[in-house]
């Protein structure tokens, strides 16, 4: 019972997913385009490619910053979730939240500036940064998401036959995945944007380029790290977020 | 058969269920009746063991139930709740395939029995097996709650207020089904419910219970008759007589003879396929003091208020 609206829904998603996908790959990999389109915006500069390193490899940079801080934050966060969700977690739930809270009230430069000594430059400190400032809204979400399943379902489910471990994943994380992956996107959008730090303790990324323009004043050089750290991120928000599939219910 | 022996829960100091002890008979409809927080749920849920009693025991065709593991036990019994519960998350099919996947049945039985268990509670597979839980209506989503109940054909059916969010109309039509399946597949059913034509319409035996008492354990007609308590009697009020009538069938009244030329068209009558109260309101509607019995157009006997009435009062009447 797919309706041409759902259909329409679904089509739009995918060419908007496309579409922003292009965009970044065409800037990233097709550095003569990208230079015409940053000559074109900025006219009065002569330099508008930063000389260092090619887009593609600081964008190579940039995704695995994000990458790795995101998968281990994911792991740590979903785990932390689980504990405080289970029966024996339950008493240490407030403190798992409020170590979570707090790792998120300190500034990802902070965490840097304090982890430098211990690892030094380079990526380590970044995503160390980004992984603490990551778990607790993957946390929350999990613990939301598991929670919001309808006591209905779960007492069916029970009352069915189903072990705790067949209701768990049939019944509980399926329907709390939404939620769940409505953390993983925002996770992922921020780290993107956030992941430019990375060029401040060395550890490249789409930052360096616009840190590079900030110190010469060349806006070419900022807009270059800027555009296709949008668009990623953008990117990135279309991809995870699901197409409006909703369906007339039936009177 | 069910055998419940002195099944008692506490909570803290609270004793939700007190002592309860009855017995449910193979294929026997037995409804769980009382106001709220009289234990009703917890008597229910301690059968498949959702709840664990304090004390007590729940045997199953002779075996404790307390040392079966509690996974298997549910399997043997369907559920059915008020909010249906349903998987959102899965089509209608999956849905009705829970239990038959947990057993582990091939898919092709399993595609099949979903068909039959929807056709089963009148729902068509072609229709209905893809869709989802909020494409349903309350009573389509209902019925497939009572599907995926039957699936895996267990020999009891445990419905916990099944139809109380329904609204009135197919609410009646459940219960009416409810009995047909009953009739046809002659499943050992308990039923919790507050509503007492619900009760009524549709039990074999009712357990009235109060504040975790068992009051009473007994078919309708024997509560109206010989009701143990107070209690009872106030509980079931001035209409249980009528509502006893609805659950009878004409036909099977002792009608008085008829003179064999009468004809049906001629003075007011009903059709023998009716319930006594709907015979009874006939008799008012029609301004009569006797009503001609017809079964397909063809007389077969006279009734008038003391055959409706004497039908009753000696219990003897067939549930």
């Amino acid at each position: 019972m797919i309706g041409w609206r759902t259909r329409a829904g679904t089509l739009g998603h995918w060419a908007g997913v496309t579409v922003l996908g292009a965009v970044t790959a065409w800037m990233t990999f097709d550095a003569t385009g990208f230079e015409l389109l940053l000559r074109f915006l900025v006219p009065d500069q002569r330099a508008v490619l930063y000389p260092t390193k090619p887009l593609s490899v600081l964008m190579g940079e940039q995704v695995y910053l994000t990458m790795a801080s995101s998968a281990i934050a994911l792991v740590v966060g979903v785990t932390l979730g689980l504990i405080a969700l289970s029966r024996a977690g339950k008493p240490f739930r407030d403190l798992i939240m409020s170590v979570g809270n707090l790792a998120q009230t300190v500034p990802s430069v902070a965490i840097m500036a304090l982890v430098i000594p211990l690892t030094g430059y380079g990526a380590e400190p970044v995503v160390i940064a980004l992984v603490l400032y990551s778990i607790l809204p993957i946390m929350l979400n999990v613990v939301a998401g598991i929670e919001s399943v309808s006591p209905d379902a779960i007492d069916a489910a029970t009352g069915m036959g189903m072990t705790p471990r067949q209701r768990f994943l049939s019944v509980q994380l399926p329907l709390a995945m939404p939620v769940i992956m409505g953390g993983v996107k925002n996770m992922l959008v921020i780290n993107v944007s956030a992941a430019t730090l990375g060029a401040v303790v060395a550890a490249g990324g789409l930052g360096m380029p616009i840190l590079a323009g900030f110190k010469e004043y060349n806006d070419a050089y900022i807009l270059e790290g800027a555009l296709p750290s949008i668009t990623l991120a953008l990117f990135i928000d279309r991809l995870l977020s699901p197409p409006d599939t909703r369906d007339e219910a039936v009177a | 058969m069910i055998e419940i022996a002195d099944l008692t829960k506490r909570y803290g100091s609270f004793t939700a269920v007190d002592s309860v002890s009855l017995t449910v008979e193979q294929g026997q409809f037995t409804v769980l009746l009382g106001p709220s927080g009289s234990g009703k749920t917890t008597v229910l849920r301690m059968i498949n063991r959702m709840v664990e009693p304090t004390s007590g025991r729940v045997l199953l065709n002779g075996v404790d139930t307390a040392t079966m593991r509690p996974e298997s036990l549910r399997r043997t019994m369907g559920y059915v709740i008020q909010n249906t519960g349903l998987f959102p998350n899965m089509t209608i099919r999956r849905n009705v395939a829970t239990v038959p996947r947990l057993l582990g049945w091939d898919r092709r039985r399993i595609e099949e029995r979903v068909s039959e268990m929807l056709d089963l509670v009148g729902l068509d597979p072609d229709t209905y097996a893809s869709k989802y839980p909020h494409q349903l209506s309350g009573g389509e989503a209902q019925r497939v709650g009572v599907a995926r109940a039957l699936a895996a054909d267990p020999p009891v059916l445990l419905m916990d207020e099944p139809f109380g969010a329904v609204d009135p109309l197919t609410r009646e039509r459940l219960q009416l089904e409810m009995k047909r399946l009953h009739a046809k597949l002659r499943k050992t059913i308990v039923f919790v419910t507050h509503d007492i034509d619900e009760a009524v319409l549709l039990a074999d035996r009712i357990a009235l219970l109060r504040e975790g008492h068992l009051e009473q354990y007994a078919a309708p007609e024997k509560l109206w008759i010989e009701p143990a308590s107070e209690f009872v009697k106030g509980f079931f009020g001035e209409n249980l007589g009528l509502r006893i009538m609805a659950r009878h069938c004409l036909s099977s009244v002792p009608f008085k003879p008829l003179d064999p030329s009468v004809s049906c068209a001629a003075a007011p009558h009903v059709e023998d396929s009716v319930t006594l109260k709907e015979a009874l309101a006939e008799l008012v509607g029609a301004k009569a003091t006797k009503l001609i019995v017809c079964h397909e157009g063809a007389p077969r006997g006279v009734v008038d208020f003391e055959t409706l009435v004497k039908a009753l009062g000696d219990g003897s009447a067939p549930a």
